[in-house]
């Protein structure tokens, strides 16, 4: 299946290393168009490490990352995030996902106004974001910092919509969410994924969430790659509790 | 009563000067967090690059004072280029080098012009307007405190309407995310840089105006008083440092009129402790940006 799709994000030997300690060895993986990726693993496996590499906010010690926009393929390792952002990656991340001095508006405007976008078609983005998110809309003119977790997941996830990205990297969407939001965060990203066409590589805690609307799956044990497979599959495998409990 | 009034003029066009002096020192400090020691430094370059201008022969203040601003800007892109670029966003490595570049600079102006005091040119001939009775305002006075009102209005304007202003904005709240959203952080932390040592530079020239003169060490004492008005307004707003700088130049003039020059900076930095006491936050900061981090 995924072999027919064109492969938007592939990884080969990416090594991550902060001075003398390395967060993660020789992980290579792959999106194709159209797939929501879970990373998935115990803590201090490396996910975290491996995403802000892609995104290049830790340039990789070693491998090499490729970025296929739709036209041609770059090399993206050790490339600044802004440039990456440029061509089409949006990174959420876990913890600090909004901008707390800046209204629910502007942090809005913001996804789409360094990315080259005019300002009519940022405007729109933006209304059809307070579709999307009603939450939002009532919240336009409140400032981020006061918004509850929820409603920040969601500012973070219309935000990097704004922008139109190809492929989002998605740190714990779960983080710090309440059972009930934590539903309709995953549901929105289900919808990001077949409704925007954006192809998603999420690194989640909550394993049964993300094999819930992810294709495929890694799993990552302390520094390396463990295994990987379609989501059905590893939901099924063993290893997958090996690589939390330990074997 | 004249006297009085007298005093609380001298007070708003000083108080004008702490004003712009603390909105330069926001711009690096309090919206990049970047405490750029060597910004004393470039406002006493502004006023030499203005001597230097005039005595090259270009015999207009306005002309001169623009080469002095430039002068100025040009050294603030020096600053952030060796001594805050390099060290990595590391607090104290950035704290001594930049205070080690103010050092290099004016020793170095020491060096060249003998350490004397310049007399400074004017732009026009101080003239007293009559307002109340025998009470008068000068010309001088009046360019000051129109000056700094246009600067924070413009300054206040350019952080919340324009491209770059929100890009500083954004990388005061987080640079990783100011990235991820498409800004080359390094190019607007230089533009932060330049326009903070363009407004040193504006401020330094203005207050060799007000006192006829400048002198290589200017800037240690500038610099200091602007970051006491930064740090009791709140750092990080600007329209804080606007008031607290008005207020902190008309208390201080008040103390030297009534009382004497010895007890002037005590206002200062005896005002700025017992704030602090209250609200470590300072009058217009937001909680959680404590200046503890000087």
């Amino acid at each position: 299946m995924t072999g027919l799709r064109p492969t938007i994000l592939r990884v080969t030997d990416l090594t991550v290393r902060y001075g003398q300690v390395i967060a993660a060895s020789e992980i290579s993986l792959h999106v194709a168009r159209g797939e929501v990726v879970a990373l998935l693993g115990p803590n201090g496996a490396g996910k975290t490490s491996v995403l802000r590499s892609i995104m290049g906010l830790v340039p990789p010690a070693m491998g090499k990352i490729e970025f296929f926009d739709g036209e041609r393929t770059f090399r993206i390792e050790g490339k600044r995030p802004h440039l990456l952002a440029k061509l089409g990656i949006a990174n959420v991340p876990a913890q600090q996902v909004v901008l707390p001095r800046m209204t629910v508006e502007e942090n809005l405007e913001v996804g789409g106004l360094y990315l080259g976008f005019g300002h009519a078609a940022i405007r729109a983005a933006m209304e059809e974001m307070y579709r999307k998110f009603p939450a939002l809309a009532q919240r336009r003119r409140n400032y981020a910092g006061v918004l509850s977790g929820g409603e920040r997941r969601q500012l973070a996830l219309a935000r990097a919509l704004v922008g139109r990205p190809k492929l989002m990297l998605l740190d714990e969407p779960s983080l710090g969410l309440a059972p009930m939001v934590l539903n309709d965060v995953f549901d929105m990203l289900r919808r990001i994924s077949r409704e925007d066409g954006v192809d998603i590589l999420l690194v989640e805690q909550n394993v049964k969430k993300a094999l819930d609307i992810a294709d495929r799956a890694y799993v990552m044990r302390i520094g390396g790659m463990d295994f990987s497979g379609p989501s059905v599959e590893v939901a099924r495998s063993e290893s997958l509790k090996d690589a939390y409990l330990g074997s | 009563m004249g006297y009085f009034v007298e005093q609380l003029t001298i007070g708003l066009s000083t108080g004008a000067i702490y004003a712009i002096i603390a909105i330069g020192f926001n711009l690096v400090f309090g919206v990049m967090n970047v405490l750029n020691l060597a910004y004393g430094a470039t406002m006493m370059v502004g006023t030499y690059g203005l001597l230097l201008v005039w005595f090259l022969g270009v015999r207009n203040f306005w002309l001169a004072a623009i080469g002095g601003i430039v002068a100025a800007t040009l050294v603030g892109l020096i600053v952030e280029r060796v001594a805050v670029r390099p060290m990595k966003g590391n607090w104290w490595n950035t704290k001594v080098a930049t205070l080690g570049f103010a050092f290099f600079v004016e020793n170095f102006v020491t060096r060249i012009t003998e350490g004397r005091s310049e007399p400074f040119p004017k732009p026009f001939e101080i003239v007293y307007f009559p307002v109340v009775s025998d009470i008068e305002i000068s010309n001088v006075q009046i360019l000051l405190v129109v000056a700094s009102l246009v600067l924070v209005a413009a300054m206040v304007a350019f952080l919340r309407k324009t491209k770059p202003g929100k890009a500083i904005r954004i990388i005061a709240q987080s640079p990783d995310i100011a990235e991820c959203l498409g800004i080359d952080v390094h190019r607007i932390t230089v533009l932060g840089f330049a326009l903070s040592a363009a407004l040193g530079g504006i401020a330094g020239i203005l207050n060799a105006l007000t006192f006829g003169s400048t002198y290589p060490y200017v800037g240690q004492f500038l610099g200091l008083k602007g970051l006491v008005v930064l740090i009791v307004a709140g750092i990080g707003n600007m329209r804080g440092c606007l008031y607290v700088g008005v207020v902190l130049g008309l208390l201080e003039s008040l103390t030297v009129g009534f009382g004497g020059s010895t007890y002037r900076d005590l206002v200062a930095y005896g005002g700025m402790t017992l704030i602090l006491l209250i609200r470590p936050y300072g009058l217009f900061g937001e909680e959680g940006r404590v200046a503890k981090e000087i």
